[in-house]
């Protein structure tokens, strides 16, 4: 069995002159939960659609589970996709659609009843079950997609934009959702919310003109596994400032939490008072660092 | 059975033919759920109907015109509903042998050979407002759904393949449905307003000319399906469908001209069989053989349209 739930490599998608992909490269580890995250037409979408088949790259190759590109014929089933503003059939109601569904991922008429009822008491729509798809509000709707994409125990889910368009009620309720999965399966999702990614994923992968130029474990990619910032009350000792930022070496032996708790005793010894210790950074100041959008940072400097 | 990471292993469709037939069954199951539930399949079903209602009844008004002109002519009362006289006449050899004379080689025979006016003038009807049925709704099928993305929740459960040829198939069960209800209005309608000597009879001649008209339908049924496949949005897919018609028949009407002895008169002989309108001289007969080898002849021009919007769907962006 493959370690990698989603290997892509070299992904190229032009849109006439536009490069969406632009050798596109990652690897999202079986059982992660694993955030998408980049700007407005960074290339997010074109990814996963190209991962989910729907669209054809110019160049490069993708493997999902170790079956090879998105097919229909191997991956129904296992593979549970979300894609973005794709339209419900509105006539139908979703038990319907989702029976159907059911039917089509390999499930008998019972396990098709079953999975349906699952999955619409997952995203709290079992009383809506038989009301059609035009009566719903836009947050039931969006909560109906997630049950399609959860539908049947698929071993990876992948999710473009879960909560856009969620009131924060509804999208605190489906992060619990997916934060649920995390060791059941694994699962891709894109979001513009940096805070949400940060809450849900241990692995980030950050897209930027349809590149990634960081991708990793979520505690690598904010530096939460080797910088730590201790913030001072003044008056400062002797040569600190009001931030000291201690940064381990890609080869130091020292655990973070040992080097941290032998600064902090320095720095205790030295009559300093703290307010405040960081592991890392947010996920939000190292986007931006990376993409050189923060003042006073020089994305080549990291 | 437990998968990576403690979840239960998921049903997954075995491979093959039995899955990929399996999937088209659903998707064909699904297309007419939908066609059932959305309202403008409805209203065109309503409008099929309507129009074979229409033709019904104005062919019941024709007659009873053509009666009432007779037995003011003869001097003799007119009955209460019509039908009666224009069965018998055009059943007796007074009106049959002037029309074998004019149409010769055999059509006349085929035409009048036990055949109800009745059920002809339903199949007169039927052979233009089904096509036309066929080719709206089939060229909404998938086009509709690209351009709404909607295409993407089959896509991600069944293959490109599996989609559009149960699409296709969904697609044929409609416009069949569509013929039976077609027949079912003629005949309630007929046998209400006109003398209709043998009912049993009539129905049986409707569901052939029913069948027959279905048999027409198909190449449409492909041609609109085959649109669908190429563009995103009904409108368009359907500017298509009936552009490419209207080529076909003009393409059609221009090589008649070279058919003849020859390579290039056989050549054009055969080009025209491949083209919808000519199936249509030969779906008048009774004869089981000849509509079966026209109705395979349909079904084989719906499949040539619908691999070359295959073609396309198959490898484009969705």
């Amino acid at each position: 069995m493959s370690a990698a739930a989603l290997r892509a490599e070299g992904l190229v998608k032009r849109y006439r002159r536009t490069r969406a992909l632009d050798g596109f490269s990652v690897v999202v580890p079986r059982g992660s939960v694993c955030g998408l995250v980049g700007p407005n037409g960074a290339g997010k979408t074109t990814f996963l659609s190209v991962v989910a088949g729907f669209v054809a790259p110019d160049a490069g190759t993708v493997d999902l589970l170790g079956l090879g590109p998105f097919d229909a014929a191997r991956h129904a089933g296992r593979v549970g996709i979300l894609p973005q503003d794709a339209e419900l059939p509105l006539a139908s109601t979703p038990r319907q659609l989702l029976g159907v569904w059911g039917r089509l991922q390999g499930m008998g008429a019972a396990a098709a009843g079953r999975a349906v009822s699952v999955a619409l008491e997952a995203v709290l729509l079992a009383d809506r079950a038989d009301q059609r798809v035009a009566t719903l509000s836009h947050g039931m709707r969006r909560r109906l997609t997630v049950a399609a994409a959860l539908l049947g125990d698929p071993e990876l889910v992948i999710l473009d934009e879960p909560t856009s368009g969620l009131d924060p009620v509804q999208a605190a309720h489906l992060r619990q959702r997916i934060a649920a999965e995390r060791g059941r399966r694994t699962v891709l999702l894109s979001s513009h919310n940096l805070a949400e990614v940060e809450s849900l994923c241990d692995h980030v992968v950050m897209v930027e003109a349809g590149r990634c130029p960081r991708q990793g474990p979520l505690r690598q990619v904010t530096g939460a596994d080797r910088d730590v910032r201790v913030r001072l009350v003044p008056p400062f000792p002797a040569g600190r400032a009001e931030v000291v930022r201690l940064r381990l070496a890609v080869d130091d032996p020292r655990c973070l939490e040992r080097a941290t708790t032998e600064l902090l005793a320095e720095l205790l010894a030295e009559g300093a008072t703290i307010a405040e210790v960081h592991q890392g950074d947010s996920l939000e100041r190292r986007f931006l660092e990376g993409a050189g959008r923060l003042e006073g940072t020089d994305p080549a400097s990291d | 059975m437990v998968a990576d990471g403690g979840a239960p292993e998921p049903a997954s469709p075995a491979p093959g033919l039995g899955r990929a037939l399996r999937s088209c069954g659903w998707i064909a199951a699904y297309e007419v759920g939908e066609a059932a539930r959305t309202r403008l399949l409805q209203l065109l079903l309503v409008a099929y109907a309507a129009s074979v209602a229409l033709s019904t009844w104005a062919l019941v008004r024709l007659v009873a015109f053509a009666e009432r002109a007779v037995a003011e002519r003869l001097g003799v009362p007119t009955t209460r509903r019509p039908g009666t006289l224009i069965e018998e006449t055009l059943r007796s050899g007074s009106v049959t042998e002037p029309l074998r004379a004019f149409l010769g080689n055999g059509v006349a025979d085929q035409l009048l050979d036990g055949s109800s006016f009745v059920a002809l003038w339903f199949g007169a009807t039927a052979s233009v407002a089904l096509p036309a049925l066929a080719l709206l709704s089939a060229s909404a099928s998938i086009s509709g759904e690209v351009r709404t993305r909607g295409i993407r929740w089959l896509l991600s459960r069944a293959t490109r393949l599996e989609v559009a040829a149960g699409k296709l198939l969904g697609q044929g069960v409609l416009v069949a449905v569509a013929a039976l209800l077609g027949a079912a209005v003629a005949f309630t309608l007929s046998t209400s307003l006109m003398v209709v000597a043998e009912p049993r009879a009539l129905a049986g001649e409707l569901l052939l000319r029913a069948g027959t008209s279905l048999a027409f339908a198909l190449p449409f049924v492909g041609l609109g399906l085959g649109a669908s496949c190429w563009v995103s949005g009904a409108h368009t897919a359907r500017a298509i469908a009936f552009g490419v018609l209207f080529a076909l028949l003009w393409g059609y009407a221009r090589l008649q001209d070279h058919v003849g002895p020859g390579g290039l008169g056989r050549a054009a002989d055969g080009v025209l069989l491949l083209l919808p309108p000519s199936l249509w001289t030969d779906l008048w007969g009774r004869d089981p053989g000849t509509l079966l080898a026209t109705a395979a002849r349909g079904g084989v021009q719906g499949l040539l349209f619908f691999t070359l919007g295959w073609a396309r769907f198959r490898g484009r962006d969705l």
